[in-house]
């Protein structure tokens, strides 16, 4: 079934230059760590994707380190950083809309005895004042995302890093980049943060593969898993060469490809629902390609229902089924919004794929949800 | 001593027959029927497999690309066999025996302790007698596994040597199998199949005791899911591996329960549901000549399923409804699902019900007169045959 997709947010088309250089790595299938012909011509691929990785990310090539997945370099950042600055300061700043690969490893932390502070992000805006109160006191690390994979709105990191020179504070800045990666005009995110997360099939790469920045302030953070001392020992485990070098290819061809294609649509979209009675969450900065929305009286899930036997694949802000609805939704709490927009919420994401023309049925079809209304 | 190298044995399956063996004239029926079960149940597993029956048990003998484990799987979910026993069959030679005993000591075993050997000889020229039988391969088990020890009164295990008119068949540890009766002896029933815990489980029990199972399962799109309804699907895939290829017919019932929103009190609004539910099922199960309808309900266990709501539910069928499980606790029911393995479907976290039509407080005491009015703003007659056309049959 051909769909009309719309929630790149979650996992975005593989772009055909990808593909090519996934299938390229299929065909050298040495393994980077032999020293023969075919192993180095297998490491030469992964080299290539490191630096083009960090042409991306604005930082040094060898200080990324290929990992399986975005939640497993935030949880390498998170519960290394905590042994690595544990004895030195108990407290973590965080906000509170982080992605679960990141809250749930803080979460953990803080049953162990560190002091969580948790920024607000109301409106979609980070609360810098509140993190400039906090950092009167000594800070272990702070872990703040670039980008709300729900809402797109955007936190203000060179504020942050621009305060943490302001106190003096030694505190290591981790951000979560998986859904700002590449997304936001002008981005130097390796020239404000100490450790960056990003991941592949965000960007057009392939489902399982993420990297992890580590600047060089940082010397002695845990590897996740040991073994082979694969990835300069900091990841260990036969590299998924297919994966990194479409990864590569990947962050290349998005870094030139430009964003206003996804903000056009997104204006499109937003000018056709004008007298729709759609409730719109637009924060302060947000991503250009994401669009959050309340459908007034129509549970996510009947929507989404709809949607889909329409071929139209959007994202459910809210937690569709029941046993998920009691826990609630932190992110959009966190945002300001009423039980009744959070139930009803839908998020569509764009990618250089959509046309016009599926904006407009896509308009039509959330009109038609609109009469759901209960 | 003869060479062995080359000994030639062969992995059985033995299936022993629960009550129909008590069953009198119609005994044929019964035997015919369940083999034709286990065949049934085979063609899931690889290879070929050849059935000999005898004395009240079904053996199962391997053939080319078998493979005996799945196959046993398999088996220990076909109503009608009590007793599922994995056992090896050789030549009927004594030195091929201990040589069986000694290679495939642990799979009759298992993990037991202690054990004993006992012997039957249907060949009764064979040149050692039961109990001589008996001793011999007991001293031979001893000597293989020296953490054995022999205890007749109450072992663990039993090994059992049958000597039989052309081999010899070997067997011991011995799993409980489905029980019950054969699927099909008893026509055939439609199960009103919802994604909760319940409903597989009533199907379950009906169709051990020998009713085939068609199945109806309600859905609201876009309301409900397409993933709510992949769950039934799985559920009643589940169900099949007992129960035979299911009919599941998947009955929108989105007209019906916006016509009752619009027009009928609230606190009936359940209970008009079911009654429509009921009616719809009652179609489905005319056409497949089913004749009756099985639901997971259980007394009291939500406000929905008091007595008094199911009293007037069943007023609007025209069949009888069954309710295995109307007199379990909602543990009791548990338990039986995760034994038969829909736990873990069932608790997938997809609704089965729209939210927008449960109404926040249910009549628990509904009386009829009460509920036909109701019923009469509604064209029932319509919005039935409109949900009727809306049935699409998925086999699983």
């Amino acid at each position: 079934m051909a769909y009309l997709y719309f929630d790149s947010a979650a996992t975005a088309r593989p772009l055909p230059e990808a593909i090519d250089a996934a299938g390229r790595a299929y065909t050298e299938y040495g393994n980077p760590s032999s020293l023969h012909s075919a192993g180095l011509a297998a490491k030469r691929l992964v080299d290539t994707a490191r630096t083009q990785v960090a042409a991306a990310l604005h930082c040094k090539p060898e200080r990324i380190v290929f990992v399986s997945s975005g939640t497993e370099a935030n949880n390498q950042a998170i519960f290394g950083l905590a042994k690595i600055r544990g004895k030195r300061a108990k407290k973590i700043i965080t906000t509170d809309s982080e992605h679960p690969s990141v809250a749930e490893p803080i979460k953990a932390l803080e049953k162990e005895g560190f002091t969580v502070v948790r920024l607000s992000t109301k409106g979609g805006a980070l609360d810098l004042a509140q993190l400039e109160q906090e950092l009167q006191e000594p800070v272990a690390f702070l872990s703040i995302m670039r980008a709300n994979n729900e809402t797109g709105a955007v936190y203000d990191l060179p504020g942050v890093r621009k305060l943490l020179t302001k106190y003096g504070s030694d505190a290591i800045l981790h951000c979560d980049n998986v859904q700002g990666f590449l997304k936001i005009p002008g981005d130097r995110l390796g020239t404000v943060c100490d450790l960056i997360t990003v991941s592949a099939h965000k960007i057009g790469g392939f489902k399982g593969t993420g990297a992890l920045y580590i600047s060089e302030k940082i010397r002695n953070l845990p590897a996740h898993l040991s073994g082979g001392g694969q990835e300069n020992g900091m990841r260990s485990g036969t590299e998924n060469v297919p994966g990194i070098a479409a990864f590569g290819a990947a962050a290349e061809k998005t870094a030139s490809t430009g964003l206003s294609h996804t903000e056009l649509l997104r204006e499109k979209l937003l000018a056709g629902l004008e007298d729709s009675g759609l409730i719109f969450h637009i924060p302060p900065v947000h991503l250009p390609g994401i669009l959050h929305i309340s459908i007034p009286g129509v549970l996510s899930s009947w929507a989404l229902n709809l949607l889909s036997a329409k071929g139209i694949c959007v994202s459910a802000g809210s937690a569709c089924s029941a046993k998920e609805k009691k826990k609630g939704n932190p992110v959009l709490s966190a945002y300001g919004l009423p039980a009744s927009e959070i139930e009803t919420s839908l998020r569509i994401s764009f990618d250089i794929w959509n046309t016009e023309e599926e904006c407009a049925q896509l308009c039509e079809a959330l009109r038609e949800c609109a009469k759901l209304k209960r | 001593m003869r060479e062995i190298e080359t000994m030639n044995t062969n992995e059985v399956i033995l299936l022993k027959y629960g009550e129909i063996v008590l069953k009198g004239l119609n005994r044929n029926y019964f035997n015919q029927l369940l083999e034709k079960n286990v065949r049934r149940a085979l063609k899931r597993a690889p290879g070929e497999y050849e059935l000999v029956y005898a004395q009240s048990i079904l053996f199962v003998r391997g053939k080319e690309g078998c493979d005996m484990d799945v196959a046993a799987e398999l088996l220990k979910k076909v109503f009608g066999i009590v007793t599922v026993c994995r056992g090896i069959e050789c030549e009927k030679n004594m030195d091929v025996i201990y040589q069986v005993l000694r290679e495939h000591g642990e799979e009759l075993l298992g993990n037991a302790r202690t054990f004993k050997c006992d012997a039957k000889r249907s060949d009764k020229k064979f040149p050692l007698t039961s109990p001589q039988i008996c001793t011999e391969c007991g001293a031979v088990l001893l000597e293989t596994f020296p953490h054995l020890t022999v205890d007749v009164q109450n072992p663990e295990v039993t090994v059992m040597i049958e000597i039989r008119d052309n081999t010899a068949i070997l067997h011991g540890k011995r799993e409980k199998g489905a029980g019950g009766i054969p699927v099909g002896c008893e026509g055939k029933a439609m199960l009103l199949l919802s994604g909760g815990i319940d409903s597989p489980v009533a199907g379950h029990m009906t169709a051990k005791r020998g009713v085939r199972l068609e199945a109806v399962y309600f859905e609201t799109p876009p309301y409900t899911s397409e993933a709510a309804k992949e769950k039934v699907v799985a559920l009643a895939k589940k169900l099949a591996e007992y129960a035979g290829t299911i009919r599941l017919h998947c009955i929108s019932l989105t007209e019906v329960q916006e016509a009752i929103a619009a027009n009928c009190e609230e606190r009936l609004f359940t209970l008009l549901l079911r009654r429509f539910m009921v009616r719809c099922a009652e179609q489905a199960a005319i056409k497949a000549e089913a004749s009756a309808l099985i639901t997971g309900e259980s007394i009291g266990q939500v406000a929905s399923q008091t007595m008094l709501s199911m009293v007037v539910t069943d007023q609007a069928a025209g069949i009888p409804i069954f309710r295995p499980c109307i007199g379990l606790d909602k543990e009791e029911i548990v338990v039986r699902s995760r034994q038969i393995g829909t736990f873990e479907i069932s608790t997938l976290p997809y609704e089965d019900c729209c939210a927008m039509f449960t109404p926040r407080h249910p009549n628990t005491h509904p009386k009829l007169e009460a509920v036909l009015e109701e019923e009469a703003k509604l064209d029932v007659e319509g919005l039935v045959a409109r949900a009727m056309e809306t049935d699409n049959v998925i086999f699983c």
